[in-house]
């Protein structure tokens, strides 16, 4: 399989397929960003597309000194996700993502409804803390990988970070105790 | 155990959203229609940023002098007279 580096170079010598092996590598995580910041499943896959072809038309500007391919692939993606919110009315409901796959759905009712309120309370955190919970949790980015995206210290982000841990286990807790109330 | 952990389960979902199998096609057919991508042209470095700027400078300065060098030299043609 090719490097990130080889397919650019690729790329950028007129090899346009080459691109394809960044699109299967990075598919997943591009995706996982979106489905976290927005909603609706089509507008989650116009901005996936759009955020390759945008990488595709400026991979000449990309930097291999300054960060990882994928960071800078990442950091389009969010632009572009806060771009949509901020051009989309501002409802708390269009900015819910859709519900989390639960593996065993038909004998996990209890898991599905707080799998539910986990979203729910996700999408209702500040965006700087959930932008920055979805890239260290979700896609599993480092904290410097993050904050070079977030334009923030990684001290800030670790705030943020852990603000949003707090709310999102708050829920859980909360959720626990009333499960065993019941 | 951690695997039975639902917030980490909650996680996990969220991981691994589910990709159509035909997206990287279909950006490829997007990708195929553009123009492709040229390199970079190396970024300018300082110095010679620096160098642009103080030859722009005084050419500008120039024009200024030679601009009042010949208001100047018209007043004193007029005061004095023809």
């Amino acid at each position: 399989m090719l490097e990130d580096e080889a397919a650019i170079s690729r790329v950028l010598s007129g090899q346009t397929e080459a691109f394809g092996v960044l699109v299967k590598r990075y598919e997943r995580s591009v995706f996982c960003l979106v489905s976290g910041l927005i909603r609706d499943t089509h507008s989650r896959e116009d901005i996936a597309q759009e955020t390759f072809l945008s990488a595709y038309r400026h991979l000449g500007t990309y930097r291999p000194d300054r960060c990882k391919f994928s960071t800078w692939l990442l950091a389009i993606a969010r632009n572009r996700c806060l771009n949509a919110l901020k051009k989309k009315s501002p409802l708390p409901a269009a900015r819910l993502p859709a519900p989390a796959t639960c593996p065993a759905a038909p004998d996990c009712l209890e898991e599905r409804e707080l799998f539910e309120r986990l979203d729910m309370a996700l999408a209702a955190l500040p965006l700087e803390q959930k932008t920055t919970f979805v890239l260290c949790e979700l896609v599993g980015l480092s904290g410097d990988e993050v904050a070079r995206i977030e334009g923030v210290r990684p001290g800030t982000l670790r705030s943020r970070l852990s603000r949003a841990k707090a709310a999102l286990r708050s829920l859980l807790g909360q959720f626990m105790e009333g499960e065993k109330a019941s | 155990m951690k695997a039975h952990d639902p917030y980490e389960l909650w996680k996990t979902g969220r991981s691994s959203p589910p990709v159509a199998p035909s997206f990287a096609e279909q950006v490829m057919d997007q990708v195929r229609l553009l123009q492709p991508p040229a390199a970079a042209r190396p970024p300018l470095l300082r110095h010679q940023v620096g160098l642009a700027a103080a030859m722009l400078i005084a050419g500008a300065s120039l024009i200024l002098a030679r601009f009042v060098c010949t208001i100047g030299a018209l007043l004193a043609v007029a005061q004095k007279g023809f």
